[in-house]
């Protein structure tokens, strides 16, 4: 896999910790540490590309269909109704 | 730039409502729009109380529940071309301490405005995103309830106030 050197500036706190893993043998380097972590993160973050592919196809279905599939009915009436009270 | 209230993009997609169709309307030809966080999570308590609606999408998607709710209001943004305004920001409020800058807009606004407090809290809001340099010039609602402090809503927010009636 091709690979590509990023520069990154790191706060004290988050170096510690990874020199804390690196000292325990959990990583054999700083670099192979960020490496790994970096990749676990971007695994949990798929989330986010779901959320955005969801709020595409609704855009999708709006524009084949002409209309929006996403109806609040009585849903003001509510809102407004919940903020008189405070 | 105008600042769009969560009441104006629930009235966009609630058919039952008579305006409906003005507010779709006016979302659709506004150019610049910014809502703040507290629009974000009425919309997200207005969305999550549509089960039927939630549990559809998250079908349909192949989501949670809680994705499908974040989903939602993503499309709505993207449809009516929201922005949506960052706060993050700390004031003093001497002696009461520290707090968000539109909680401590808020204190000081509410002897002033004397309105519910979520409308007083996007007042709050309104004033806290000019502060930071969103040139705001008009806020867009169907709440009736900003009405009876319209002028000193215009006057201490230096801001237009549409009420969609």
């Amino acid at each position: 896999m091709v690979s590509q050197t990023v520069p990154v500036r790191l706060d004290n706190e988050t170096l510690s910790f990874i020199d804390f893993l690196v000292e325990q043998g959990v990583y054999s380097s700083r670099s192979e540490a960020l490496r790994e972590l970096i990749k676990a993160g971007v695994e949990e973050a798929k989330w986010i590309v779901k959320i955005i592919e969801g709020a595409n196809k609704l855009l999708e279905i709006e524009k084949k269909t002409g209309e929006t599939p996403i109806k609040l009915t009585g849903a003001l009436k509510q809102l407004l109704k919940e903020r008189e009270r405070f | 730039m105008s600042y769009i209230d969560t009441s104006t993009i629930v009235a966009a997609l609630d058919p039952e409502d008579p305006r409906y169709h003005r507010t779709r309307k006016i979302l659709e030809e506004e150019e610049y729009k910014v809502i703040s966080e507290l629009a974000l999570a009425e919309l997200a308590n207005v969305i999550s109380r549509r089960e039927e609606l939630v549990a559809n999408i998250a079908s349909k998607l192949g989501l949670t529940r809680e994705l499908a709710v974040i989903t939602i209001i993503l499309y709505i943004m993207r449809k009516f071309k929201l922005n949506y305004g960052s706060t993050r920001e700390f004031s003093k409020t001497p002696p009461l301490g520290e707090t968000y800058a539109p909680i401590a807009e808020a204190i000081k606004l509410s002897p002033k405005l004397k309105l519910k407090t979520l409308n007083t809290l996007h007042i709050a809001y309104v004033k806290t995103l000019k502060n930071k340099g969103q040139p705001i010039r008009k806020i867009i609602t169907v709440d009736k309830n900003f009405k009876k402090s319209k002028n000193q809503i215009e006057n201490i927010a230096k801001t237009r106030l549409h009420i969609i009636e």
